[in-house]
């Protein structure tokens, strides 16, 4: 599938999409593949955004998974991405079981930074304590051909 | 959604009404708007978060280095939000330690 340019695949694990609060409980798996650059992150957004919603999570949680994909994302571009926007990023959703687990995907190198403490003024370092604080799970896997960050959003 | 910034000016403060969204891509628009301010002498600023869908931790580097710009005049910067998304990153941060936050803006101008 391609969307606005973008290369999009959609890989349903049963027949029916979930559309509705009715059978949500459906899995579901799609992907999506950005240039890795600032002005794609609405984009990012939008996709987890309306996934999320289909699946049954509350307006806070969705949030929560917005501005999480956005941190692990806004990541991979300035780190994760050795030959700019030529280097893409890309994004799977799965929901099973009550569970989303976001995976987002680089070509370059995680690069950690301490987190910023409660009144340190520091201007950076906010990223990773955003995801540990608003998801279930937080993982970062570094390989040979670039690092993979998976969340998991329990829905309660 | 880009970032709109509006700038009004009263008492001795100058507010920013942002409207849209926060992040790595419209974050350097604040940061221009805030340093302008403090270059033209505004060190007392209310930034008003009230329209904001979204914001991410570039945002908040943002404010803390306008607070950091603004602090080194002896100035302020205060902000304007009730909405519990946005005011829960404060708090994850610790933030809201460290920046006065207001319900309405008059309050704001009061606590400046």
């Amino acid at each position: 599938m391609v969307v606005n340019g973008e290369i999009r695949t959609m890989i349903k694990k049963n027949t029916h999409k979930v559309n509705s609060r009715d059978d949500r409980k459906q899995p579901i798996i799609e992907s999506l593949e950005i240039q890795s650059q600032g002005r794609k992150l609405l984009e990012v957004r939008q996709f987890v955004e309306k996934l999320a919603a289909e699946c049954g999570y509350s307006q806070s949680d969705i949030f929560d998974i917005k501005v999480s994909v956005g941190e692990a994302c806004a990541n991979a571009i300035e780190h994760g991405s050795p030959r700019g926007k030529r280097n893409r990023i890309k994004i799977v959703f799965e929901f099973i079981d009550d569970c989303a687990i976001i995976k987002i995907s680089d070509e370059g190198v995680f690069k950690p930074r301490f987190p910023a403490l409660d009144t340190q003024l520091n201007y950076r370092g906010r990223g990773i304590p955003f995801m540990l604080a608003l998801m279930d799970d937080v993982e970062i896997k570094e390989g040979e051909c670039g690092t993979t960050v998976r969340l998991v959003k329990i829905r309660n | 959604m880009d970032l709109k910034i509006d700038v009004e000016e009263k008492e001795e403060a100058v507010i920013l009404k942002l409207d849209g969204e926060v992040d790595v891509y419209t974050a350097p628009k604040l940061k221009s708007r805030l340093i302008d301010l403090v270059d033209q002498s505004k060190f007392k600023i209310i930034v008003n978060l009230e329209n904001i869908d979204f914001m991410d931790s570039s945002g908040l580097g943002v404010l803390v280095g306008g607070l950091k710009r603004v602090r080194s005049h002896d100035g302020a910067i205060a902000l304007v939000c009730t909405q519990e998304n946005i005011l829960k990153i404060f708090r994850i941060t610790g933030l809201v330690k460290v920046f006065p936050i207001f319900e309405t803006e008059s309050q704001a101008l009061q606590g400046v």
